[in-house]
């Protein structure tokens, strides 16, 4: 206790240093009175009893130091100091100043920007409780499709006791329609078992959410909703009375009990049910988990394999026919994917541009300390220590540092702002909140400190150097060391090899975005609608109806103005995604590594999506009603699988159309091979990056599931028909609705550039920062030597040297360590390609990428070289051999 | 040959000197310490400055200002409770200190 209340007397001495010092001069005033006025008693005269006083006391100034540093905090004191003093040098040399609190500016905020979207993906994405023990369970088959596992709510019980699993919920999305406004209006519903809310565990902003216990598994449940908050501003006007008004969904009436917090988007839901308990068979759920602590999902994997194999033999229809495997993802795996290794390579390029911020400023305080030699030479003189002059220069490299990190803050905000326009679609969850919170502030501040005391190391060390006296004596500054030469050109090297690698990186994502952007697709994108559609539950449930039923409601669409053509297909969304089979040749020998992507389309396909038809014939509107079995093929396939032969009336099977379950149905004889009728040209199906795969196109009606992609091509802007064409399909069933509807050319933004123009975009901005340092980094080395030479020059210029050869002698040496650094950074790029490919599909190793950026670093840094460097050519002979 | 003052041992002399005289002010207080060593302490007056205010912040003494019997101004120093419990502990400490150093030297 006495040891805290003396470190808050220290404390508080730092504000009211004025009064001690007052009391101390009193105090010790009073104390030689005292003193005095002894001897004085003991027979001195007055004037010696003064100074014997003095005598006994000792010295004056030095007891009043000695209370000065025991009552004060000493270093917090000389903190004080250092921070007034490097004010004052810095705002001296503004130039100097500016240039290194922009940079580190720079630096910190591109890190910050990144790290906000780091902590907000990957830290802390989701407002539910244990989040990263969440869970869900994915079924992969033999042809490496997965989907998530079903269960059936008795199963969903067996779930919960297994030993790997906390607790499970059950829950199904279902589209409803909201028919309490003038429009019907459709509203994504989530249905949750009972315990839905208090698994998720976050608490609602306005209301209460259903439990357990209001809504037991099994029971007719309340008429009871929770609202997202998204869906209370849009449905209710954010009205606060919201409780307890009705909500009607498909005919039915709800009471809202409660709202939850913006962040609350599971399951893409707007309107939270508890799953009602439905007559006659039960249905298998989607269903989540969560892991007991300590479970690792591969240990939940293996348990839960087990247990599904074992209830699988119960109801054999819930497993497909032979091998499968069971994998337990969380959340957090399931959703992310490979874009967690982006954010990584991400933060791992500002990371460098820190680095490379950071070693510019070091560049620069070295560049500028020479000049200081003088002053520091002479605090040391004076008896600095060498620590004091240490704390001295990294005071002031944190200074800048942390003006750059405000500044930089600043520039994070608005960074942040542009990524999260640019953030690729779906490739993090709705949950998910980018923004400058406390632990990001808290990360930035860090990171400001910390590069201002790594700027400050080198030229600290330098500067604090015993010999530095020698150089005082000597009386000329003028002398370069070459040991702080060499450190500054080692220094420059690795800022240009990082730089260097930098826009390797983003020459290499600039390369790919553009590959992507600019691919011939072989199919025409403008002016072209792509609408997904589930059909209504429970209705077409034959093939025969179903196959009726998506006639008729091409037709209907076929006929709304504005339309031109519409057409079906299903397996696949080009330009990637496709349902890859194998496929056999009757009349030839099996061949397991003969695949093929298979497309089902409609008659109008080809003419939708302008595909050349190059032999032979399309599908008929009869053929594809009736499921013939005929197919088409790609110039791929023909070439690849029968050697250019002619493939007219040859037979094709793709292996995997021979077995479909429910709820897909299959034309009849599933059995019976596909007759070839036509050639098409091909079309991009493996995605933007990968080779054109051969493809076969098989009737739409080979096999239809419980939904449909439509495509359909509009005489203008398709987004602009998406409304009529929504109406046109209710026409023909009251409840079919359009679930997403996109322009193609939206949807390839959105799903097929997105992420390489992410990346590229990002990458571009970081290499253009990163070669103005370098760039800044050059200049101020040129114009330091070129400073440091001015005699030199003038003297080689007297014996007639001529501009050219001045010129020549100025940029040797930095030749040197640019031409170097750009070697080491086409070797580090060259090196690092592998990892840098695998989360970008972009490789540093390409000689036109690299000998690109090779040239646009040359040109730059002969620029920035250049100036400075021009100024020695105008040295002035006399001039010059006159100055110090 | 004066000694010098062993490191720590100041504030126990001065805890101890204000105990037993009542407040004091610091010319008072080395008066006394010099009295009492006979002149052996290597004792500048000013040399008990730094450990009067190490003890006034750790709360053992309290500092004001009043008037000597003389009619001078002098900052009295006066012990306080736990500046009691300080000379207390800090006195057993010394004398177990200094019977270890007196055993080891006997033998």
């Amino acid at each position: 206790m006495a040891y805290l209340r003396r470190i808050i007397a220290r404390l508080r001495n730092l504000v009211s240093n004025k009064q001690a010092e007052n009391d101390l001069a009193r105090e010790v005033a009073s104390h030689l009175t005292l003193l005095a006025d002894d001897f004085e008693r003991r027979g001195m005269p007055p004037e010696e009893a003064r100074l014997a006083a003095k005598r006994a006391y000792g010295g004056v100034e030095q007891a009043k130091q000695a209370h000065r540093d025991e009552r004060s905090l000493l270093w917090v004191e000389q903190t004080i100091q250092d921070l007034r003093y490097g004010l004052r040098t810095l705002s001296k040399s503004s130039g100097f100043t500016v240039t290194a609190v922009l940079t580190l500016a720079l630096g910190i905020g591109a890190s910050t920007a990144i790290f906000s979207v780091l902590y907000g993906v990957l830290i802390d994405p989701y407002p539910y409780r244990d989040a990263n023990r969440i869970a869900m369970i994915y079924l992969n088959d033999k042809h490496g499709f997965n989907s998530t596992m079903r269960f059936l709510m008795a199963d969903v019980q067996e779930l919960r006791k297994a030993r790997s699993v906390a607790s499970a919920f059950a829950q199904q999305s279902v589209e409803m329609t909201s028919t309490d406004g003038d429009l019907p209006v459709t509203v994504q519903t989530v249905e949750l078992s009972g315990n839905g809310f208090q698994f998720l565990d976050a608490p609602p902003i306005l209301g209460r959410t259903f439990t357990a216990q209001e809504a037991p598994e099994g029971v007719a449940p309340p008429d009871v909703a929770v609202i997202s908050y998204l869906f209370w501003k849009k449905h209710f006007a954010q009205a606060p009375n919201v409780l307890g008004k009705s909500l009607d969904l498909n005919h039915h009436r709800y009471i809202v009990i409660g709202v939850v917090g913006p962040r609350f988007t599971w399951g893409d839901g707007e309107v939270y049910l508890p799953l009602p308990a439905i007559a006659g068979p039960p249905r298998p759920l989607s269903t989540v988990i969560r892991l007991n602590p300590g479970v690792t999902v591969s240990q939940a994997s293996a348990e839960i394999s087990g247990l599904v194999r074992q209830l699988g033999h119960n109801h054999p229809d819930m497993l497909p026919p032979g091998s499968f495997d069971i994998e337990v993802k969380t959340i957090n795996d399931g959703l992310l994917g490979e874009f967690k290794g982006t954010l990584l390579l991400l933060f791992a390029a500002v990371a460098l541009l820190l680095l490379i911020g950071c070693v510019n400023v070091s560049i620069l305080m070295l560049a500028r300390g020479t000049s200081r030699q003088h002053e520091l030479g002479l605090r040391a003189a004076l008896g600095a220590g060498r620590l004091r002059i240490i704390r001295q220069l990294l005071t002031e490299a944190t200074l800048l540092s942390v003006t750059g990190g405000v500044l930089g803050i600043g520039l994070a905000y608005l960074a942040i702002r542009l990524i999260v326009v640019i953030l690729p679609d779906h490739s993090i969850p709705n949950e998910v909140v980018i923004r400058l919170n406390i632990p990001v502030l808290l990360f930035s501040a860090a990171v400001s400190i910390a590069t201002g005391l790594a700027a400050g190391l080198a030229p600290a060390l330098q500067f604090s150097n015993p010999r530095l006296n020698a150089i005082l004596q000597s009386g000329d500054s003028r002398t370069t060391t070459s040991r702080r030469a060499k450190v500054r050109s080692a220094m420059m090297v690795g800022q240009i090899a990082l730089t260097v690698l930098l826009l390797a990186g983003a020459g290499a994502s600039m390369r790919t975005f553009l590959e992507a952007y600019t691919a011939s697709l072989g199919f025409d994108p403008h002016n072209s609608l792509l609408i997904l559609a589930n059909f209504p539950e429970g209705a077409h449930t034959t093939w025969a109806a179903r196959s009726q039923y998506v006639d008729a409601l091409n037709e209907k669409i076929k006929a709304t103005p504005g339309v031109t053509a519409a057409a079906e297909f299903y397996g696949g969304m080009p330009p990637m995604g496709v349902w890859n089979q194998s496929v056999d040749l009757p009349g030839a020998p099996p061949d397991a590594s003969r695949r093929a992507g298979v497309l089902m389309v409609s008659a109008d396909y080809f003419a939708v999506q302008r595909i050349p038809l190059l032999a032979g014939r399309v599908f008929t509107r009869a053929e594809v009603l009736r499921g013939s079995h005929l197919a088409l093929v790609s110039e791929g396939f023909v070439k690849r699988y029968l050697s250019g032969a002619n493939p007219i009336d040859r037979m094709v099977m793709p292996s995997d159309l021979r077995h479909t379950f429910p709820p897909a149905v299959a034309a009849p004889n599933p059995e019976q091979p596909y007759q070839v009728v036509g050639v098409v040209a091909d079309v991009r199906n493996g995605g933007l990056h990968e080779p054109i795969e051969p493809q076969i196109y098989l009737p739409s009606t080979a096999v239809i599931f419980s939904g449909s992609s439509i495509l359909v091509r509009t005489a203008g802007d398709p987004r602009l028909a998406t409304h009529s064409i929504a109406n046109a399909m209710r026409q023909v069933d009251q409840s079919q609705t359009a679930n997403q509807t996109y322009a193609y050319e939206d949807f390839l933004s959105t799903f097929a550039w997105s992420h390489d123009r992410f990346i590229s975009i990002l990458f571009g901005i970081f290499s253009v920062v990163a070669l103005g340092l370098a760039a800044i980094g050059l200049f101020s080395t040129v114009a330091y030597s070129v400073e440091q030479r001015t005699r030199d020059f003038g003297i080689r210029m007297a014996l007639g040297a001529t501009r050219g050869q001045v010129l020549r002698l100025t940029l040797a040496s930095v030749a040197w360590t640019a031409g170097i650094g750009l070697l080491a950074g086409i070797s580090l790029s060259i090196g690092l390609s592998d990892t840098f490919h695998k989360w970008t599909q972009s490789s540093m190793r390409d000689a036109g990428v690299l000998s690109l950026i090779s040239a646009v670093f040359v040109l730059v840094s002969l620029l920035a070289c250049y100036l400075p460097a021009r100024r020695a050519t105008q040295v002035d002979p006399a001039i010059a051999l006159r100055s110090n | 040959m004066p000694i010098p003052i062993l490191q720590g041992t100041l504030d126990l002399m001065i805890l101890r000197t204000l105990a037993s005289m009542g407040p004091q002010h610091a010319y008072g207080i080395a008066s006394r310490l010099q009295q009492v060593s006979e002149d052996t302490l290597n004792l500048n007056q000013g040399t008990i400055y730094p450990a009067l205010v190490r003890i006034e912040q750790h709360g053992w003494t309290r500092g004001s200002w009043g008037k000597t019997e003389s009619n001078r101004e002098a900052k009295y120093y006066s012990i306080t409770k736990a500046g009691l419990k300080a000379l207390e502990a800090e006195t057993e400490r010394w004398r177990q200190m200094a019977g270890v150093v007196e055993k080891l030297l006997m033998e």
